[in-house]
């Protein structure tokens, strides 16, 4: 018989031997289908994401008009934070917090007033007890978010206050007007000396309002990186922008008219001319002032608000983004430890001798074995995808967890084959360098365990220190994770991809068939050395 | 399987008048002229040291083509060392070992396909059903699966088990479980079955059902190499090795060896009329070496050869008016043979006794 011919049916044997085993044990099937998948649901209808609800404590002076109405400042915060209590003991409430009754005591300052008015910032307290780092820097930020809207309400009042003095403004620009038109009336009747004194009479009152208007216009045309100020296209057009403009106008205008008036022999057409471009100065800042007055303090002191839009193909759940993760790593489990045991117990049974014998090769066993695992983990993969994925309908019911599958099937399916392989492969490994089954299995769940810390699958690779993310790229669930995501809710193809032809093909991909082949290579060498004779 | 001659563990056949000495147990079949010149098996001064223990020293032996071999020494002396040796498991720390013309260490895997491998223990898949182990035994030595197919029928119908073809082998008996062995060992049709104790742990009448398959396969013209731990087996084989603590202390026919124990054949007497005078005419013989005086009535004669020896000893007796009762060439069992064989050993290399053979 043809050699090759031979080759294949050695390799069947154990194609067959690993499928007819695990057909054997009908509670190994429950566990490796259903197992995943009553994880899968269980997580599904329980997990609901990180609780960022903070209880707090307020400790506020003893003496100040403070309200001791939780409520008050119930209004003040978010869902983020709950009030529970308000104090005037500081002490008590710091016990409150080592005793873990509360998460936050913040402690309003005595003096707050008076460090404001003296140019210095005040220092607010917020204490908390927590070990966890990631809620402690949730903490630290909740903290940061909060101490900016205390900062955005107390800027709101004082441009509130500005607001109010900003009437003062317009009633010195309405006595401006009034004067011009006694200054016009002068000017009519030849008394030239009252025309010239009501003109340094303007001039004085013009100082505070240039100072008032270029100040706000200054404030409202600051060039920030966010904001640039339009620039001005028609140089009679009221906007706040010019406000700074006309106030430096009127300062010109109004010198020029006192030049005009204060001269021996003033011309009154001349001076007119003058009178009506101060008036049109003061409109300008008049209605720049008006407006001003109009603002909502609050925009003032917050012009900004976030519209955040999600531009992602599809609002993933918790169960949806968790469930790509959670296919691959148990995927990867399940390969691991099926391969893993698998020459462990060849081992311990003593098939190995018999193998030695007769005249199959390592190779060959390895690549029976290979296929008989991929063809059953592909089985376990669809049966999987089908339970989660939101096209599982019977009778109209939805049966499944209604995860979505955007992307291309045949690249989800190459994906699952790869992260099989290679897990095959670790699982090999691991087999080759364990004595003992209990070994194996101890094997299996400290790659478990590195894959739930350094896979992505909770935490971000980009947090992992460079050097040691060497490990998180030995791991197929890594990978995995990172193409099913990209492939199941982005419906895209994860990059960077190269073209083959029209199509693209992931490097990730080629980057997981190269891990897997490196395990494979790793195992053969460790098991021709088995294979040696002694 | 055929209904198999129960085998006589205690070695000994008793003959009736006339007395003619028994021929050997089995007679060698070679296949071929071929065969029956190039030994199946070469053993030249074969060591296997593991770490710091020689777990066997200088085997040498050949198993020619067509015969039954068998290995037999107590527990722990290197039996199963020696078959891995010639099946290649192990390699030799020094000497030479061929099967087939080749170092089984460094095989091919046209002569591995030739090997038929019974290991001591079961060694298949306990989840898996009779018929599976089989088929997957099969495969190994690259069986196509209508040829497969056939074949573990016929073996499974020839070691009675079809009728527990699907049961899983974890469900059954011991006894079962060695049977799926040798059917595993055959399924190939082997030219060279290596048999670690088969018929270790299992009841006689089985016992029985094996010897008679591997004479049967031996007269096919098969080469069986089998160990054993029951002395009484050797008789069943055409040859014999003898271990002792890693070293050969004896390789021979079961005849051969017995007289190699005994320093020839013994007959015994019974007769009334026994004088002095008897005795000493018995030992004018030439082929006589001593007689011993057992009872009033009876005597043991040790003669070289037992056939041709005892119609002169019954001439004497008559000459001497001794009136014979009974006579027959006396064949000590196995277990006696090989006992007075360890012993030999133990006094050639100084030792007190066999304490330390388990």
């Amino acid at each position: 018989m043809n050699r090759l011919l031979k080759r294949f049916i050695r390799a069947g044997a154990f194609i067959s031997k690993e499928i007819n085993e695990v057909r054997r044990q009908p509670r190994l099937v429950l566990s490796l289908i259903l197992g995943p998948f009553a994880i899968l649901f269980l997580f599904g209808i329980g997990y609901q994401g990180e609780s960022s609800n903070l209880s707090a404590l307020i400790v506020i002076p003893r003496a100040g008009a403070y309200s001791q109405n939780v409520e008050d400042y119930r209004k003040l915060v978010g869902q983020q934070l709950t009030i529970r209590d308000v104090t005037t003991d500081e002490a008590a409430a710091v016990n409150r917090l080592k005793q873990r009754e509360v998460d936050l005591v913040v402690v309003v300052p005595a003096d707050a007033s008076k460090q404001i008015s003296s140019g210095a910032q005040v220092r607010v307290p917020v204490y908390f007890n927590e070990v966890d780092p990631l809620r402690r820097d949730w903490i630290t930020y909740l903290s940061f978010l909060y101490i900016n809207e205390i900062n955005k309400q107390t800027v709101a009042a004082i441009a509130g206050q500005g607001q109010q003095n900003a009437g003062d403004v317009r009633s010195a620009i309405a006595r401006m007007r009034n004067t011009l038109a006694v200054l016009d009336a002068r000017l009519s009747a030849g008394d030239i000396s009252q025309a010239n004194s009501q003109v340094k009479s303007m001039q004085s009152s013009s100082a505070n309002v240039q100072l008032a208007v270029g100040l706000l216009s200054q404030f409202l045309a600051t060039d920030t990186t966010l904001v640039k100020p339009p620039a001005p296209q028609d140089p009679n057009q009221v906007n706040i922008a010019n406000g700074s403009q006309a106030a430096t106008r009127l300062s010109t205008d109004l010198q020029g008219l006192d030049d005009e008036v204060g001269g021996s022999t003033p011309d009154p057409q001349k001076a007119r001319e003058r009178i009506a471009r101060v008036r049109t100065d003061l409109d300008t800042l008049d209605k720049v002032t008006q407006q001003f007055q109009t603002i909502n303090p609050l925009v003032l002191a917050s012009p900004f608000y976030p519209v955040a839009e999600n531009k992602a193909p599809v609002k993933a759940s918790f169960t949806s983004f968790y469930s790509p993760g959670v296919l691959v790593l148990l995927l990867q489990h399940i390969a691991i430890t099926l391969a893993a045991l698998s020459m462990v117990r060849e081992r311990l049974l003593g098939t190995v001798e018999l193998f030695r014998v007769s005249p199959v090769s390592p190779g060959e066993i390895m690549v029976g074995k290979y296929v008989g695992f991929l063809l059953l983990l592909g089985v376990i993969s669809g049966v999987l995808l089908l339970m989660m994925s939101n096209e599982f309908t019977v009778g109209g019911v939805h049966l499944s967890l209604g995860v979505p599958i955007l992307g291309d099937w045949i690249l989800l399916v190459l994906t699952l084959a790869l992260v099989t392989f290679a897990s095959v492969g670790l699982g090999m490994f691991i087999s080759a360098l364990s004595k003992s089954e209990s070994q194996a299995v101890q094997l299996s769940m400290l790659v478990l365990l590195t894959s739930v810390f350094f896979s992505g699958f909770f935490l971000r690779i980009e947090a992992i220190w460079p050097p040691v993310r060497a490990v998180s790229y030995a791991l197929p669930v890594t990978y995995g994770i990172q193409s099913l995501q990209v492939i199941m809710l982005r419906g895209g193809v994860p990059s960077p991809a190269f073209w083959v032809g029209d199509v693209p093909f992931p490097a990730i991909l080629l980057a997981l068939f190269a891990l897997g082949l490196f395990f494979s290579l790793l195992s053969y060498i460790l098991f021709r050395r088995e294979f040696r004779r002694e | 399987m055929s209904q198999p001659t129960p085998p006589q563990n205690d070695g000994s056949v008793t003959l009736q008048l006339p007395v003619v000495p028994s021929p050997p147990a089995v007679t060698p079949v070679m296949a071929n002229a071929a065969q029956a010149r190039q030994p199946m098996i070469e053993v030249r001064n074969a060591s296997k040291r593991i770490g710091d223990v020689d777990i066997v020293s200088g085997l040498s032996f050949e198993v020619n083509a067509g015969e039954i071999f068998g290995f037999i020494g107590p527990s722990g002396s290197g039996k199963t060392t020696t078959i891995r040796l010639l099946t290649g498991v192990y390699g030799p720390t020094e000497g030479e070992v061929r099967v087939m013309g080749v170092a089984p260490s460094h095989p091919s895997r046209r002569v591995q396909e030739k090997f038929g491998y019974m290991p001591q223990l079961f060694v298949l898949y306990p989840n898996l059903t009779v018929q599976e182990n089989l088929q997957f035994v099969a495969s190994l030595y690259g069986m196509s699966p209508v040829l497969r197919q056939k074949r573990v029928s016929e073996m499974l119908k020839f070691v009675e088990l079809w009728d527990a073809r699907n049961r899983v082998a974890s469900n059954v008996s011991g006894g079962m479980q060695r049977r799926i062995e040798l059917a595993a060992s055959l399924l190939h049709h082997p030219a060279l079955v290596f048999a670690d104790e088969p018929t270790a742990g299992i009841d006689p009448v089985l016992r029985g059902k094996f010897w008679e398959e591997f004479r049967r396969l031996r007269d096919d013209g098969r080469t069986i190499f089998v160990t054993t731990q029951y002395v009484g087996e050797s008789e069943y084989c055409d040859r014999v090795g003898v271990i002792r603590k890693g070293r050969l202390i004896a390789v021979d026919t079961p005849i051969a060896l017995r007289r190699l124990a005994f320093g020839g054949d013994i007959i015994d007497v019974e007769a009334s009329g026994l004088t002095l005078g008897t005795v000493q005419s018995l030992t004018q013989l030439d082929m006589v070496k001593e007689v011993q005086p057992v009872s009033r009535r009876q005597i043991r004669v040790s003669v070289d050869e037992a056939g041709p020896a005892i119609p002169a000893v019954l001439d004497i007796l008559s000459a001497n008016n001794a009136t014979v009762s009974r006579i027959e060439e006396y064949r000590p069992n196995f277990d006696e043979v090989f006992i007075v064989l360890m012993k030999q050993d133990a006094q050639h290399r100084g030792e007190s006794d066999l304490a330390n053979d388990e």
